[in-house]
């Protein structure tokens, strides 16, 4: 029996998803471009002013259209199933690892959330399901559709998050890598730690425009602003290059 | 440049050139950068600022320290700002509080003349009680006069900007004197992550106005030069199990320290003698702060009255910043410091001031030996001046260590309560621990006279000592008590300046010792806060379905179901259920609880926790349940649909979800089957396509053959909509042919509109929730926890067929079903007409004989039946078709008919068209 039903791919092409948070997206002024497969929010301002939000401040971006895949089995066949795919094992507790440029982790010792680029998330399903296929007690769910992100990037992204969490987002407590499961933004979410000065937070697609409220407003006071993606993908670019020159 | 403005002070906070200009009761004032409201006006020779709570009498600076209730003003609108502590900004219109007409004229100010038969002590209790009647017009009155300031009317005036931050630490210190800035200094340096806070604009404490302002300022730089987080001005407001809220600004920091460091310091005390509240009268430290960090005289010749060598210092500090300080009144007989004092300085050793005399203001004060015990001796002499400079001794600021759990003990050498006991990772350092102890002198005890001199033990609640020895007298002889009673420490200084007064006047009353009397139990907030604040952002987040935007745009009506906000309905749920009935309608049913049931022993784990066969179904197959407790109890209803072998897809009631999803991981847990269960509630949305035409308009957009034949009722089938991967159930909910799609929910959005605007033969249009539930009702299909309740049992609820005891697995609930199987319940679930204009309110009591006998659970007019109809629980013997019985309504009965079959299409021919 195919799932498909569960998949924004599921169509098989022609059908552009759209992000829970569209609707707020666009009477906040987005820009919508469609992008692998989703109609994603580009811009809201000018690209200098939305790079400058970032490197002052904090940009907040809807992630929406990453790839979220959850493996399930029972705890040892999971293990198990993670050892054969990820170079060091299972992550630890609180912990991600990188899956083929996917970010991975155990929200429960049955249960690993995989989040990756909307592009890659065909390739990482059939990666997940090839393996699953060799392990009967496990399987893979597709709940892209069910989880909303929020990316915050930029130097007062912390301070945004301490007003909208009470979990530890000190850097000698939530390190670069490091996932936590808690109350953010007033709703159920999953915080992730990616790089320095970059989170995402992982809320039900149900509870994202009201999580989205509540982080723009609470981010206001510090010059934070929503950006689109396209900002996000400029300064990583440019980043890039810096690094490279 | 103000009279009262003193020569450049050492280590002063004004910018001296740069003026800022601002009203007072609508007049023009000009301040310096880095003032306060009050030392502004203190430099404008403003002297009474306020009146007084209870009496109207005039208020000055006192403690110049954000402690006491003395400048209370309202700021742009807002009451309650202190002025003393409030920076001055540019164009802030300042008024004055509790005064009418005016500051200088108020009238209220006869209570203080002549109101005093209706103001003793407790008057609340004893006065304005008779007769009965008149209490509305007494209670309008005292609203009127109470209160200090009055809020703007509109919300919307009265609403400011509140954050809450969550700030994680190792170390937190609250006091930024030297012993907070030495040991958040320590801390950091051995590597903890420390925030500061301290309750003033600049750190340093009492160094900054006793001569060692730049030791602080380095101090400073130090602390911020290893990373401390400083939070100043900021507040600590109390402890919660090691949560300490700082208030700075608009934003209230929840510091979490792994250790709490409390460095507060010392409040200093007043003393008691009669005018002890006239403007004018300051605390040593009050006219300190204002000579020192503001350059302004406190007053042009002062009186020192002190119990120890504070006085003595704070008259050499007065002299040297330009004040003519014409005696220290001195309660010990021969003071040791007094050798430090310059020539031109009286002391008057061995005696206390007896009173402060004016009407406005001081104009001098009368002077009298202290005897033994403190009992002062006739006026001795008369001292003409215009500043009183108070020290009474200083009592620990140890609030936040007693909320933390320290104990309280009096310490003899300094005539203070201190805390004792720390409870573990809290730490006291420098003088909050009450070490310092020096040569004091009696606290003298001066009475308030027939001639109507007051002598205050509580400033901001207007106690007077004679207020506290009547208490004592009618028998409120405890701390506790008299606070009651006296409201004394209740005000907005929170007992920080007359906890102590109190104490040692209680005790004087009763010939104790105030070790004996103890202080009253120290409670958040411990500085006075905005109740915004405290609240934080008004924000109310719940669930919406991915269609939220949709309904708005049209026109629905958003209310709350459970934690989702729905369209309640476009505008008329009745003509929108009809409209289903004779055509078509979409209803976004994505709240219902959605999950995946997966695994090799997902039929068995369902046969276990339904009380149905579900196992046996065939794929692509779909069949009611209702999920019981073990006790055979109803907790929720839905759909479990068969999509493989392995696989089932399970629905469930909007606000059941939740809980059907732990109660089936519990299970699960519990006996360890191999099943995978996901929540698909946000994953999936879903909508109900509804209406005998629902067919038509959903057969041109989709691949699925959607034939009665080819897709019968309680079947499932997977195809495109509209271009998207859909499920699609043939359920029948609102008791007409309907297509349940569900899909994901970022297509929603794109399969609504596609189906509502669709141009073609059917009319397909949106149907709210309310519409849903007529529809429904017309059909008894019920809503567990609206038409059920914790005892209801299928069998009650007349669904004894969904309960099959022949299963051969065990199920939850099971033996309790087997035993009211054979037991009938006291009442059972109908349904019942009445006529159209007799609905009636759900909860309605169901009357029998004259006497309650059920209760009406749902009730609606059915526009297509043309009457009312409902759910009701009713006796067992009323449940057969035609019985009737009666519904209070209003004061009235209102008839009711039972019947147990649908009102609409009994035989189901439409759902399963």
């Amino acid at each position: 029996m195919s799932l498909g039903f569960l998949s924004p791919n599921g169509a098989g092409g022609g059908v552009i998803a759209a992000s829970p948070l569209e609707p707020w997206l666009r009477e906040a002024g987005a820009r919508f471009e469609e992008r692998d497969g989703w109609r994603v929010a580009t811009s809201f301002r000018s690209a200098p002013d939305e790079l400058q939000t970032i490197r002052v401040a904090a940009g907040i971006a809807d992630r929406s259209a990453m790839g979220k895949l959850e493996l399930q089995g029972p705890p040892d066949a999971l293990s198990s199933l993670l050892t054969s795919i990820v170079p060091g094992g299972p992550p630890g507790p609180g912990e991600t690892t990188d899956l083929d440029g996917a970010l991975l982790w155990l929200s429960s010792p049955d249960r690993a959330l995989a989040v990756c680029e909307t592009a890659d998330t065909t390739s990482l399903m059939g990666l997940l399901e090839s393996v699953c296929g060799e392990s009967p007690h496990c399987g893979v769910v597709d709940l892209t559709a069910g989880l909303a992100g929020i990316e915050l990037r930029g130097p007062r992204a912390g301070e945004l998050l301490e007003r909208i969490t009470a979990i530890d987002v000190r850097p000698s407590s939530l390190v670069i890598g490091a996932v936590r499961a808690g109350s953010v933004a007033e709703v159920p979410a999953t915080l992730l730690h990616p790089d320095d000065g970059t989170f995402l937070i992982l809320v039900g697609a149900q509870e994202a425009p009201d999580a989205w409220a509540i982080v723009v407003d609470a981010g206001a006071p510090l010059g934070a602003r929503p950006v689109g993606v396209d900002a996000l993908v400029q300064l990583q670019t440019r980043s890039q290059a810096v690094a490279h020159a | 440049m103000s009279a009262r403005r003193l020569p450049e002070q050492p280590g002063e906070l004004i910018r001296r050139g740069r003026e800022i200009g601002f009203t007072f009761d609508g007049t023009e004032r000009r301040g310096l950068e880095g003032d306060t409201i009050a030392s502004a006006l203190a430099a404008d020779g403003q002297r009474v600022l306020s009146r007084s709570f209870k009496y109207h009498r005039p208020r000055g600076l006192f403690c110049c320290s954000g402690q006491c209730p003395n400048c209370l003003v309202d700021v742009d609108g807002a009451p309650g700002v202190r002025a003393c502590t409030e920076p001055l900004r540019e164009g802030m219109e300042v008024r004055h509080l509790n005064a009418w007409p005016s500051l200088e004229f108020d009238a209220m100010r006869a209570v203080d003349r002549v109101g005093r038969p209706f103001t003793p002590p407790g008057f609340y209790y004893k006065t304005f009680m008779r007769p009965r009647r008149l209490w509305p017009l007494y209670e309008r009155g005292i609203r009127r006069v109470a209160g200090l300031g009055r809020l703007p009317a509109e919300p919307s005036e009265r609403q400011t900007r509140a954050d809450h931050r969550t700030r994680h630490a190792d170390v937190l210190v609250v006091g930024g004197g030297r012993a907070g800035l030495e040991a958040a200094a320590d801390a950091a340096a051995a590597g903890a992550d420390v925030v500061l806070a301290d309750d003033g604009p600049v750190l340093g404490g009492r160094m900054l106005w006793s001569g060692f302002q730049a030791e602080a300022a380095a101090l400073a730089r130090h602390v911020a030069e290893l990373g401390v987080e400083v939070l100043s001005p900021g507040s600590a407001l109390g402890w919660f199990h090691g949560l300490v809220p700082i208030w700075q600004d608009d934003v209230i920091h929840r510091v979490r320290a792994a250790s709490l460091v409390v460095a507060t310091g010392t409040i200093p005390q007043p003393l008691p003698f009669r005018g002890n509240d006239l403007p004018g009268v300051l605390l040593c430290d009050g006219a300190l702060r204002l000579a020192t960090l503001y350059a302004v005289a406190p007053g042009t010749r002062a009186v020192v009255c002190t119990i120890d060598d504070e006085g003595i210092d704070a008259a050499i500090s007065l002299a040297e910043a330009g004040v003519e300080v014409a005696a220290i009144v001195d309660s010990r007989p021969a003071p040791a410091g007094a050798e430090r004092l310059s020539s031109g300085v009286e002391l008057i050793a061995g005696s206390t001031v007896l009173e402060a005399h004016g009407r406005a203001e001081v104009r001098a004060v009368s002077v009298a030996s202290v005897e033994a015990g403190g009992i002062p001796g006739p006026t001795a002499r008369r001292i003409e001046c215009d500043l009183v400079a108070v020290s009474g001794g200083r009592a620990p600021a140890a609030s936040l260590l007693m909320q933390a759990g320290a104990r309280v003990a009096y310490h003899d050498a300094t005539g203070a309560f201190v805390a004792a006991d720390l409870p573990p990772g809290v730490r006291a350092v420098g003088s909050v621990r009450g070490i310092e102890a020096g040569e004091r002198g009696p606290v003298p005890s001066v009475r308030g006279d027939r001639s109507g001199g007051r002598c205050f033990v509580c400033l901001c609640e207007d106690v007077t000592e004679k207020d506290v020895n009547a208490a004592v007298a009618e028998g409120f002889d405890s701390i506790e008590l008299a606070k009651r009673y006296l409201t004394a420490t209740m005000g907005p200084c929170q007992g920080r300046m007359c906890q102590l007064p109190s104490a040692r006047s209680i005790a004087r009353e009763t010939g104790t010792d105030p070790s004996e009397i103890g202080v009253t139990t120290a409670r958040p907030p411990i500085a006075a806060v905005p109740l915004g604040l405290i609240a934080g952002r008004q924000h109310e987040p719940g669930s919406r379905s991915a269609l939220d935007a949709q309904h708005r745009e049209l026109g629905g009506a958003m209310d709350w179901a459970g934690i989702w906000r729905r369209a309640y309905d476009y505008g008329d749920p009745g003509a929108e259920a009809l409209h289903v009935h004779r055509e078509a309608g979409l209803i976004d049913v994505s709240p219902l609880g959605k999950f995946l049931v997966q695994g090799p022993d997902a039929a068995e784990f369902l046969d276990r926790v339904y009380p149905n066969r579900l196992s046996t179904l065939d794929e692509m197959r779909i069949r009611y349940g209702v999920l019981v407790t073990e006790a055979g109890r109803i907790m929720d209803d839905g759909t479990v649909c068969r999509l493989d072998h392995e696989t089932f897809y399970v629905t469930t009631t909007t606000g059941g979800s939740a809980a059907v999803l732990q109660w089936l991981r519990w299970w699960l847990a519990e006996w360890g089957m191999e099943v995978r269960i996901t929540d698909l509630t946000g994953t999936l949305g879903a909508m109900n396509l509804a209406g005998p035409r629902s067919r038509d308009a959903l057969a041109p957009l989709t691949e699925i053959d959607v034939g009665g034949e080819a897709f019968p009722y309680l079947h499932a089938r997977t195809g495109r909509v509209a271009g998207v991967e859909c499920l699609v159930l043939r359920l029948g909910f609102v008791g007409e042919l309907g297509y349940e799609i569900h899909m994901p929910s970022v297509h929603a959005r794109r399969l609504w509109s596609t189906i509502l605007g669709t141009p073609g033969p059917v009319d397909v249009r949106p149907a709210g929730l309310e519409a849903q539930r007529i529809l429904r009702l017309e059909k008894q299909h019920l809503i567990p926890s609206q038409d059920t309740d914790s005892e209801s049992t299928p069998y009650g609820a007349s669904l004894p067929w969904i309960v099959k005891l022949d299963k051969e697995q065990d199920f939850l609930g099971r033996w309790s079903l087997e035993m009211e199987s054979d037991h009938p319940g006291t009442e059972k679930l109908v349904g019942f007409t009445a006529p159209r204009d007799q609905a009636a309110e759900e909860g309605a009591a169901v009357v029998v004989d004259g006497a309650p006998a059920g209760r009406v659970t749902s009730c609606r007019v059915s526009e297509v039946l043309d009457r009312t109809v409902g759910l009701a629980w009713v006796p067992p013997e009323l449940a057969q078709d035609g019985a009737e019985f009666g519904i209070a309504s209003n004061g009235s009965i209102l008839p009711a008919t039972v019947t147990t079959e649908p009102f609409y299409d009994p035989e189901g021919e439409r759902q399963r068209a």
